[in-house]
């Protein structure tokens, strides 16, 4: 066990606003190898970002709070740290890398002045020392002319740069565990194609883990090794990602990958599509939260919140009707619904 | 029936070009230019695709057709009129046959008027429905049309979701009765499952209605599942323009071998090869010499740098913009 490097186990996130109690994460489990690529893919307003902004505890004072769940990180317990332990624990041992590459450096402030002010604060070396490892971090993440560069501000670089910047800012100190928030949403795909090469490139150096956030399922299959798809601030279903691809188990999955447009896909006809919207926040955490838009809801799901059953060996899925005696299969007619 | 297809809009050498404010005193201003010399043909009832990076004038492009910018020079002419000729009331009249749908479902709402206002302002710009009562019973008609529920009528845009303002967008749009929609990128801001819906929504009413659409956007899935042909376009160029099942096919332009490449995996079971483009898109502003392509393209040679390719038929309706592919 212990090449486990982060185990999150029913994590719950609230939000406490005037309008009622928004369950935005309400229930997340997983655990995250060392060197491993984990993906979690939803729809926006799924909990995909809370969860990440969770685990490095970097929520909105008082209105965003963790009300349960446990987060392991390398032994630690996140949800103890104090103020100070905190600010060591990001950056050092977990940076991250948001989606919006342009909003996420400081406009005033020149590139180079942004890399050594981060290093300093988490590295013991004096300015020039920072300066230097900067340039060369620079380099590595293939900027061209990185001495340059530092004194370059953000406006005037492209999207594709500042994202490689952050990635630099990122594997500066040499972090155990990445997490990639949405970090190719804002770019286009032969950009996107090389700042995931880049991310590859980079984990295989440092043996870095990664939590890629994402709603694009080619990137998932492209980068991840294992794969969770979260639904209303729940862990709807959680395997490796050749696994989910090829038998993926809850209905809600089977949506998404059919939802899909693709590429070798001849029919130009209709589009299988989830019908309906995901659900109020404020209202959920009674039932399947997916029971107004299954196909093969039953009276159970409408009663009682599902949980996350091993059906496989390592093949998590919340959902009534999959379990180890009873296995619903794709496409099957819903009798409960018919008569 | 693609044999004797019609044309709908015809479009020659179509420029924009900006205007850029020196930046300081006595300094010449430099000039941007979005859309260059751009000629394309829409057939009737066809879905065109337009696809490309950000910042390669796609938007432009779909703005300068429907006059929203005022083109630099070329011509556009639909039906036979040359539309940049018109004034006064035939433009207006005009402007009821192609109507747009923009990208962003939150911005291009009125956050004042309720839906039903939104919807019926078209009606009530051009004159069409005098009668508030039959305008009003039109315009439950086009929201049951799109999938809104009527009961929402009296609603304003923050009350809706995403995919909900998107469909009181078409919604508008559908009001005139239109024959053309260009769809500045109206996906792109949804969720997969959102999407799926509303792309299925422009496919039943292109079929019901005979619509024909000029489809912007820089998802190549998307893009390939709606269109009957795609443009692709390169900083301000068309650089390959075939039928949507022979461009994923058969790309010529190393662009596109590049571009379709760089679409992630639809498998964790298939390694991909790529292509991969050095650098970023150059700049568009100041003088163009040259193949927009040169400095990227893995495959320059001497003569790139100092032409401009341009589109060449390769047989069957694919045209290219690459010196690859010139037989001299």
């Amino acid at each position: 066990m212990s090449d486990t490097l982060l185990t999150v186990k029913d994590l719950k996130t609230y939000f406490f606003l005037a309008s009622g109690v928004s369950k935005a994460v309400d229930g997340v489990s997983f655990e995250l190898k060392k060197g491993e690529t984990m993906g979690i893919v939803g729809e926006s307003g799924s909990g995909k970002s809370v969860s990440s902004s969770s685990i490095i505890r970097l929520l909105p004072p008082r209105t965003g709070k963790i009300v349960g769940g446990e987060i392991n990180f390398d032994g630690k317990d996140v949800l103890k740290l104090n103020k100070k332990e905190l600010l060591d624990f990001r950056g050092k041992d977990i940076a991250v890398i948001f989606q919006d590459p342009m909003t996420s450096l400081d406009p005033v402030f020149k590139i180079g002045n942004q890399m050594v002010e981060m290093i300093c604060a988490h590295q013991d070396v004096d300015k020039k020392t920072a300066w230097n490892m900067a340039v060369e971090a620079l380099n590595k993440v293939g900027i061209p002319q990185p001495e340059k560069r530092m004194e370059a501000y953000p406006y005037e670089l492209s999207g594709g740069m500042c994202q490689r910047v952050i990635i630099a800012m990122a594997v500066c100190c040499k972090p155990k565990l990445v997490i990639a928030d949405e970090p190719t949403t804002a770019l286009d795909v032969t950009v996107q194609a090389q700042v995931l090469a880049l991310l590859k490139e980079l984990q295989d150096e440092y043996n870095t883990s990664i939590l890629l956030i994402t709603h694009n399922l080619g990137v998932v299959w492209e980068m991840c090794d294992t794969v969770m798809v979260l639904y209303a601030g729940n862990t709807v279903e959680y395997a490796t990602t050749k696994e989910l691809y090829s038998k993926p188990l809850h209905p809600y999955t089977w949506g998404l990958l059919d939802s899909m447009p693709k590429l070798s896909d001849e029919n130009k006809g209709m589009l299988n599509t989830i019908p309906g919207t995901p659900p109020d926040l404020r209202l959920t955490g009674k039932c399947c939260n997916f029971y107004n838009r299954c196909p093969y809801v039953t009276e159970k799901c409408r009663a009682e919140v599902p949980p996350l059953v091993e059906v496989e060996p390592g093949h998590f899925v919340a959902c009534h009707r999959q379990n180890l005696e009873n296995k619903l299969v794709r496409g099957e007619v819903n009798e409960e619904n018919e008569g | 029936m693609k044999d004797e297809k019609k044309v709908l809009m015809k479009v020659r050498n179509l420029t924009k070009e900006f205007k850029i404010k020196a930046s300081k005193f006595g300094e010449q201003p430099q000039i941007l230019h979005a859309v260059n010399d751009v000629s394309v043909d829409i057939y009737e009832g066809e879905t065109l695709g337009i696809i490309g990076e950000s910042g390669c004038g796609k938007s432009t492009f779909g703005k300068t057709l429907i006059q929203l910018h005022k083109a630099t020079s070329g011509s556009v002419e639909y039906n036979g009129r040359d539309i940049f000729s018109l004034q006064g009331k035939e433009l207006k009249d005009l402007k009821r046959d192609i109507q747009m749908v923009f990208q962003d479902p939150y911005s291009s709402l009125d956050p004042r008027k309720t839906a039903a206002k939104i919807i019926a302002e078209p009606l009530v710009v051009h004159k069409l429905e005098p009668d508030k009562k039959k305008r009003d019973d039109k315009v439950l008609g086009l929201m049951r049309e799109v999938g809104l529920d009527v009961q929402h009528v009296n609603r304003f845009p923050h009350e809706f979701s995403g995919g909900q303002r998107q469909r009181i967008n078409v919604a508008r749009a559908l009001a005139l009765n239109p024959k053309l929609i260009i769809c500045d990128e109206p996906v792109s801001a949804l969720d997969v499952s959102i999407q799926a819906q509303v792309l299925n929504l422009f496919n039943r009413l292109q079929k019901e209605y005979n619509l024909t659409y000029v489809f912007i956007s820089h998802d190549l899935g998307v893009i390939k599942h709606v269109s009957d042909r795609i443009a692709i376009m390169y900083l301000g160029r068309i650089v390959e323009l075939c039928d949507a099942d022979k461009l994923y096919d058969n790309p010529l332009h190393p662009y596109t071998k590049a571009l379709l490449s760089a679409i992630p995996t639809e498998s964790p079971f298939v390694k991909k090869e790529r292509i991969v483009l050095k650098g970023d898109i150059p700049s568009p502003i100041g003088e163009q010499i040259g193949c927009p392509l040169a400095g990227r393209c893995p495959q320059c040679m001497e003569r790139c740098r100092k032409e401009t390719p341009k589109l060449m038929n390769q047989g069957e309706g694919h045209q290219v913009a690459c010196f690859l592919y010139d037989e001299k």
